[in-house]
């Protein structure tokens, strides 16, 4: 997939699991593995670049936070500005998502 | 659990708990490798170490997850960092997204009022040739405005560093020096006697040097402020504590009431700042409690710099200017003679005012003759004083500019505007100022950065009450000691203040990528 199509859509999944709860970069990696079943095994690293771009455009904030096992982790928050951004690109992504379906229907049709 | 080779092949993995130390050596140069090769692509250094200690965290926590499933520390961490991806790419878009940045719309409208501010001040000197005595004049006049770009540009490059990393030096330094200029202007003989004949200290103490000390302190009381923020209300009442110690020379009118407008600026800054602390959820405690406290706060510092003394001299001149109109020097006399200039100001063009009551305003024969409304309280008669004017002008040669209160062009720069073009250019210009301290609210609330937001929100506020009040001085409400026009006006210490407050706020904006909070506490 494009590098930059990828980077919008994650940045729209991570929102998502903000959404829920406030998480550090390690456990929304890992969150995403599991719900994906797999399919959203990124490199790791490039999560971070685009946190920090929600961070920049104030749609995620962040702080800092001792786990339990006492190693100090960056915690990611969704704001109200996050919220709308996560609208917006669902509305987005659903567009996209029928008008994909629509094709791909539309192909199975002729080709039955 | 699933094992590494399960995930990999599915086959069961042979696990060897056993580390050696070189091992860990290995593992610990592979995480560094990776690292460096991310921060060399990151060009603000400071933002290096948070983005490490995440990433290293990141490939800590995979390392731990790889070992559980029975991998050997070394081929753990070799693996953690291989799914972290290409650390140059990794650099390159962490760079992207923590850059320094300079807020060009507000920087572009200070250099836009400077210049406007340095055109006037080149008309007024303007004598019809192009002289030593105008090259002179021009020259000393205008000298601060550069330095004051200098200034701001100092400050925007190392300003807001500079304030968040030593503001506990820079609070003992200010209780230091206020705390010296206190007790020597309290020893109202020997010591100051012998200070004031010196340059050095007699500039030190001087009103426009304290003027700016004051109107400087509410950036760093801003930081003061958030760094008290999950003390309660001890917290508020320290920084209480030190606004008052400020204010000192105020409680024994040391400097008149003539600072009354500084004592605001930093006293609202004072509430401003608690006031959106508490709304944006920055303190530890309600709403309700943070707002009163604060408001109790404020309004006891307000008793405490006499703005509410019944006696408050700049209070009864921006009430009432005419019962300190009792001659053409007074400042009252200056409130009133605009109010009148005022009503007769065209929408457009230079007021059409007759030669003979031009003359009537500069003697002040329409406020202070028999029949007028004021009354004549100067030391010489009115009669004496129009055999003065005379000196400079007659009924057939006075000008506008001649009967305009003394440094008009400093003092009463918007009202000129009004007399000499009209309303509606010179409500473009007070326009266009407003636009300014709108830019600089916005990019104040535009800061993600907690600190920084408040330092730039505190700069904001000082430069747009010296707007409001030098507006309202100009119509006639003149309240303490005249200020500059932020940028416009001639002066000295204040052009130099008011590039150093707006360099810490676009400051501020320059490092709210590059900073993270921890940076800040």
């Amino acid at each position: 997939m494009d590098k930059k199509l990828m980077a919008v859509g994650t940045s729209m999944l991570l929102l998502k699991l903000l959404e829920e709860k406030d998480m550090y970069g390690y456990e929304m990696i890992r969150e995403l593995e599991k719900r994906s079943n797999q399919v959203f095994a990124l490199k790791e690293g490039t999560l971070y670049p685009i946190l920090h771009s929600l961070e920049e455009q104030e749609a995620v904030e962040s702080y800092e936070k001792a786990a339990q096992s006492g190693r100090r982790r960056k915690y990611y928050h969704m704001t109200a500005k996050g919220k709308k951004l996560l609208d917006a690109k669902a509305q987005e992504w659903n567009a996209y998502r029928e008008a994909v379906q629509t094709v791909m229907g539309g192909a199975r049709f002729v080709l039955c | 659990m699933s094992s590494v080779k399960e995930m990999d092949s599915g086959k069961p993995a042979a696990v060897d708990t056993a580390v050696s130390e070189s091992g860990k050596n290995e593992s610990a140069r592979k995480i560094e490798e990776f690292l460096e090769e991310v921060n060399e692509q990151i060009r603000y250094k400071p933002m290096r170490a948070a983005i490490d200690e995440e990433l290293k965290g990141h490939i800590e926590d995979k390392t731990e997850l790889y070992k559980e499933y029975g991998l050997e520390e070394e081929e753990a961490v070799a693996r953690a960092v291989r799914d972290m991806g290409d650390a140059v790419e990794i650099g390159i878009q962490m760079n992207d997204a923590h850059h320094t940045r300079i807020y060009w719309p507000l920087m572009g409208m200070a250099l836009a009022l400077m210049v406007l501010g340095v055109a006037g001040n080149i008309r007024y000197f303007w004598n019809g040739t192009l002289d030593i005595w105008f090259l002179n004049d021009v020259i000393a006049e205008n000298l601060y405005f550069p330095a004051g770009v200098v200034a701001l540009l100092v400050v925007l490059r190392w300003g807001y560093p500079f304030v968040i990393r030593y503001v506990n030096k820079i609070c003992v330094c200010y209780l230091v020096f206020c705390g010296f200029v206190f007790l020597i202007r309290f020893s109202s003989g020997f010591l100051y006697d012998i200070l004031k004949g010196t340059v050095f200290a007699g500039r030190l103490l001087s009103l426009s040097v304290y003027f700016g000390v004051l109107i400087l302190a509410a950036p760093v009381l801003a930081v003061f402020l958030y760094r008290q923020r999950h003390k309660g209300v001890r917290g508020i009442l320290y920084a209480g504590l030190f606004t008052g110690t400020l204010l000192l020379t105020q409680v024994f009118r040391m400097y008149g009431d003539y600072l009354s407008m500084a004592v605001f600026a930093l006293l609202a800054t004072f509430f401003a700042v608690l006031l959106y602390m508490a709304f944006r959820g920055y303190m530890d405690m309600p709403v309700k409690k943070t707002v009163g406290v604060s408001a109790a706060v404020f309004l006891a510092l307000l008793l405490l710099g006499g703005i509410f003394r019944p006696d408050n001299s700049a209070i009864e001149l921006f009430l009432t200017p005419e019962r300190h109109a009792g001659d053409l020097w007074e400042d009252g006399y200056n409130g009133v003679l605009i109010k009148e200039l005022l009503g007769r100001a065209k929408p457009a063009g230079r007021a059409d005012i007759s030669q003979e009551d031009l003359y009537a305003y500069g003697t002040g024969k329409w406020y202070f003759s028999e029949g007028g409304p004021g009354r004549w309280e100067g030391i010489q008669t009115l009669e004496e004083m129009e055999a003065y004017l005379n000196q400079f002008y007659q009924e057939d040669t006075v000008t506008l500019e001649n009967i305009l209160p003394q440094h008009y062009q400093n003092n009463y720069r918007i009202a000129y505007w009004i007399l000499k073009y009209g309303w509606l250019p010179a409500i473009l210009l007070m326009g266009a100022m407003a636009v300014f301290g709108a830019l600089l609210l916005g990019v104040s609330f535009h800061i993600r950065n907690r600190l920084g937001c408040l330092v730039a929100f505190a700069g904001s506020i000082c430069l747009i009450i010296q707007y409001l009040f030098y507006f309202l001085g100009n119509f006639g409400y003149q309240f303490g000691w005249f200020g500059t026009l932020p940028f416009v006006s001639e002066g000295k210490t204040g052009i130099l203040v008011n590039a150093v407050l707006l360099g810490l706020v676009l400051s501020a904006y320059r490092y709210d990528l590059v900073m993270e909070e921890r940076m800040h506490v």
